[in-house]
């Protein structure tokens, strides 16, 4: 049976200067739209079902994080600072477990939202576009 | 400038600055080798100052602290909110890590328990019974 794997002590690091650093005040994140692609194929003499075809590409993930706001935090600065530069960034993202275990992602668009409501803190949400296979 | 990492943390050799590269160190996790900068590596310059801003590190020198101009309990707190994020403590538990009652997770997901986890226990006993 495949072990589960618990998100608390998940965390996701942006490199900044070589160095690998957590975000602070993270509360979740996700990693979507890797796939493979596929082109669709139907022609006059097929039956029923037409056909995907792979066609050779796969779409790299979005990385997307929420944290809780911090303005004065030099973590969340870097990732502010992220979004007008467009520096191309390795972030790592470290699956937590009795042994932890890590994929690193080439990321090249940085983009970011925040937000606050009556009554809860300032969040924020960013997503990382990944470039090319993790490693 | 000069600061001194506080924990290790994971590095990508391929932009570590020469000084730096004899100080990575490698680690087996799960059958791969990950390199790290381990606990003490002094850094220089503006990333110096920079790793004590995130909570990273600690000054070294006068001219570091000087830079990176925190009182000592503003430093303290960043430091630990950091040491919170690289051991993935959520959000909600940060109050509990701060005040020792656990250190981290078990497997299962359930807190795994502190130098103040019997007082913890305790006082939300004391509680209950109120």
């Amino acid at each position: 049976m495949a072990t589960k794997w618990k998100a608390k002590g998940c965390k996701v690091e942006p490199e900044i200067s070589s160095v690998y650093t957590a975000i602070p005040s993270l509360e979740d994140f996700s990693i979507d739209g890797e796939e493979s692609e596929t082109f669709e194929v139907k022609t006059l003499d097929q039956t029923q079902y037409w056909e995907r075809v792979a066609n050779g590409y796969s779409a790299p993930p979005t990385i997307g994080v929420n944290y809780f706001y911090d303005p004065t935090n030099a973590v969340h600065i870097f990732l502010e600072g992220r979004k007008g530069s467009g520096t191309t960034t390795n972030v790592k993202v470290t699956y937590s477990d009795s042994g932890p275990l890590a994929v690193i992602y080439s990321c090249t668009g940085f983009a970011g939202t925040k937000s606050g409501a009556a009554g809860d803190a300032v969040k924020a949400s960013y997503t990382f576009a990944t470039s090319g296979a993790p490693t | 400038m000069r600061s001194i990492l506080n924990l290790d943390q994971g590095c990508n050799p391929e932009n570590a600055p020469d000084y730096l590269k004899a100080s990575i160190r490698w680690r087996d996790v799960r059958g791969k080798m990950e390199p790290y900068y381990p606990k003490g590596t002094a850094f220089e310059g503006d990333q110096a100052v920079f790793l004590c801003k995130t909570g990273q590190a600690s000054p070294a020198d006068e001219e570091t602290a000087k830079a990176v101009n925190m009182p000592p309990e503003v430093a303290k707190a960043v430091a630990l909110k950091y040491e919170m994020a690289d051991k993935g403590i959520l959000p909600a538990h940060h109050d509990l890590y701060a005040a020792g009652v656990m250190v981290g997770y078990n497997d299962d997901g359930t807190l795994k328990p502190g130098p103040n986890w019997a007082a913890y226990q305790e006082a939300l006993e004391e509680e209950e019974d109120a």
